[in-house]
């Protein structure tokens, strides 16, 4: 099976490790990061990701305007983004759904169930 | 103990065993039950806090394991004074750093945490009428410097989703007992507050 490439955008290290040590767990993946909405909007780009998980609470452009932005772009509007944040509030999983992301899931996370989501966008 | 905390259990292990009765189960599942992915999230912390080259950057992994892995993003590093047994201020994130009462309100478990050498779990009674997911927790872990407490860090507020510890929580809580101490307060004399970052909400 083709190697799927996944577009990790964090502003915490922290996050970023974990979520790359758990992605990279699975032999058909790989990963690219970002640290902000602005990189991902960039990496995104030239990077073709099958899929971006990104943070919403990030300096210089936060999750929901990079959701909006790569919707608004040919290259990057068909990709599955997935927000991963600490904001379960109401009004935060709302606005996420209207920049335009597919899932939004909130940290701590669970590893087996952040796989299986991966899994059913990217396949196993 | 203070007046609205009392402890209702004095190791991890023994809260372990009352999750069901104190708070709901973790809608996230255990994270646990993949040993695989558990050691990721153990690695992330161990390799975050060993990396931090200062104090200022090491204040900042325990922020965002506490946030990230954790789902606390309200805390108090409080240092004890060996010789007078006395709590003073020493970093905070989204409470007030130098909030006397706050930190004469958390002294007595604090030092009870010290004493213990290990992570425990108290439940503030106010909250407990109310029940359901919103209880509110307060974890004591101890932090270390060459097997000695040196400070004692105080998650005092965790997400309205974090209903529930696991295995890897209190693996979490070792980890930061360990690796924050001997960063923070194992270095040489006069470095270790000289570049404290700004409190930031």
């Amino acid at each position: 099976m083709a190697t799927r490439k996944i577009l990790l955008v964090d502003d915490s290290k922290t996050a970023l490790l974990m979520e790359r040590s758990m992605v990279e767990r699975h032999s058909s993946y790989q990963c690219v990061t970002a640290s902000n909405g602005l990189e991902a909007i960039e990496k995104a780009q030239s990077e073709s990701p099958d899929l971006v998980v990104m943070d919403v609470v990030m300096p210089h452009m936060n999750g929901f305007e990079a959701c909006k932005k790569m919707r608004e772009q040919e290259k990057t509007k068909g990709i599955p983004i997935i927000l991963v944040t600490t904001r379960g509030e109401e009004a935060y999983i709302e606005a996420g759904f209207q920049s335009g992301c597919n899932d939004y899931i909130t940290k701590p996370i669970n590893g087996q169930e952040f796989l299986k989501l991966l899994q059913s966008y990217l396949g196993e | 103990m203070t007046k609205h905390t009392r402890i209702i259990e004095t190791e991890f292990k023994r809260f372990l065993g009352e999750t069901k009765e104190t708070l709901r189960a973790n809608p996230n599942g255990d994270r646990s039950r993949a040993p695989h992915l558990a050691e990721a999230v153990i690695e992330a912390a161990t390799r975050r806090l060993r990396e931090s080259m200062d104090t200022a950057e090491t204040l900042e992994a325990i922020r965002e394991i506490a946030s990230n892995l954790l789902g606390c993003e309200t805390m108090h590093l409080i240092r004890l004074d060996r010789e007078t047994g006395v709590f003073q201020p020493f970093w905070s994130f989204g409470v007030e750093p130098a909030n006397r009462c706050l930190i004469n309100a958390l002294e007595e478990s604090a030092s009870y945490c010290a004493a213990l050498g290990s992570a425990y779990i108290a439940r503030d009674l106010q909250d407990q009428s109310a029940g359901g997911p919103h209880t509110k927790v307060t974890v004591f872990v101890p932090v270390r410097c060459q097997s000695e407490v040196t400070a004692v860090l105080v998650l005092l507020q965790f997400l309205p989703q974090k209903l529930g510890f696991d295995k890897i929580d209190n693996e979490i809580f070792r980890i930061l007992s360990e690796e924050a101490g001997s960063k923070l307060f194992c270095r040489e004399a006069g470095s270790v507050s000289s570049n404290i970052p700004e409190q930031k909400s």
